[in-house]
């Protein structure tokens, strides 16, 4: 079954895939801390607005991952910005969302000592959505 | 013609501060500012950062001299970090005359900062992080010029290893 991108379902179901993950479940064994995504609006791509997402990590299990608006999201600890085509793009694993970082396709915001300590932990995540199938706004 | 003005990164300490200490500045700066590039913006970010939070490290920052270029082959991107006098500017693409240029990709040199520094100050290359970076050295995934300015590469090493 495939979700609307960034719904409350997919948000479910991305919760689901990494706690199903014994790698991420290894790799964050120390994490503690929240991150936020953005998603910004591309109209074009019948995605009006930005979005947020929410996810509340500890020691290696997702305890809320939501939908929240774009201003929820960047009250994270760590947040992670970019268009939404990007991150169609990281969750087709056409873009590696570190290498998108480096190359300031996805900004990002917080403390890089600690996101670099759990550089696996992270690759496993963006692992994650890439199992969870996603009806995308502008397929 | 827009020119882009020089920004100076401030390293974010997260723990709590006691009433007594303040938040250190580090001396990094991006020479291009706001037009500095991912790869110039995330080392800035992560030096300025790891040295604020590990100020012993500020030793290294003021014994540095000389440019270090950092090329990523897999992005076709370069850095070159410039260290004089106690501060690192970051250049977009490679400036100068390097005296150590390192040549990787963008996994491994994650993995460079991944690197434990022992209890001499020496990077530790027999643990698993170590071992990595010499197997990539062995597999041609990271290839440095200027090895006999050891004391550099330790330094630099050191600089940016989030593991110490």
């Amino acid at each position: 079954m495939a979700y609307d991108a960034y719904s409350p379902e997919w948000a479910q179901a991305y919760k689901d895939e990494i706690n199903k993950s014994q790698v991420y479940k290894q790799a964050a064994a120390g994490w503690e801390g929240t991150v936020g995504l953005v998603v910004l609006a591309e109209p074009d791509k019948n995605v009006p607005e930005d979005r947020g997402i929410f996810m509340d990590l500890w020691h290696g299990e997702a305890r809320d991952i939501r939908v929240t608006t774009r201003e929820e999201a960047e009250a994270a600890q760590f947040v992670i910005t970019g268009p939404y085509s990007r991150w169609k793009q990281v969750a087709k694993k056409e873009l590696d969302a570190t290498k998108g970082i480096m190359l300031g396709q996805l900004k990002l915001k917080g403390d890089f000592p600690t996101l670099v300590r759990y550089t696996k932990a992270s690759q496993e995540m963006t692992e994650c959505t890439t199992r969870v199938p996603v009806n995308w706004p502008d397929e | 013609m827009h020119h882009p003005r020089p920004c100076q990164l401030a390293g974010r300490v997260d723990a709590p501060q006691s009433s007594s200490s303040i938040p250190t500045v580090t001396d990094v700066i991006l020479a291009q500012g706001d037009q500095a590039s991912g790869l110039a913006s995330m080392m800035g970010t992560l030096l300025a950062q790891n040295v604020a939070q590990h100020p012993a490290k500020s030793t290294d920052l003021r014994r540095l001299r000389g440019d270090v270029l950092i090329d990523v082959s897999d992005l076709q991107e370069q850095v070159t970090l410039q260290f004089s006098g106690g501060v690192c500017t970051v250049q977009n693409g490679a400036v100068g005359r390097p005296k150590v240029r390192l040549r990787t990709d963008s996994a491994t040199l994650m993995g460079l900062s991944a690197v434990r520094i022992g209890p001499l100050g020496l990077p530790n290359y027999v643990d698993v992080n170590g071992r990595a970076v010499i197997r990539a050295m062995v597999g041609g995934r990271l290839r440095i010029k200027g090895m006999r300015h050891v004391a550099t590469l330790n330094r630099v090493t050191r600089l940016f290893s989030v593991m110490s």
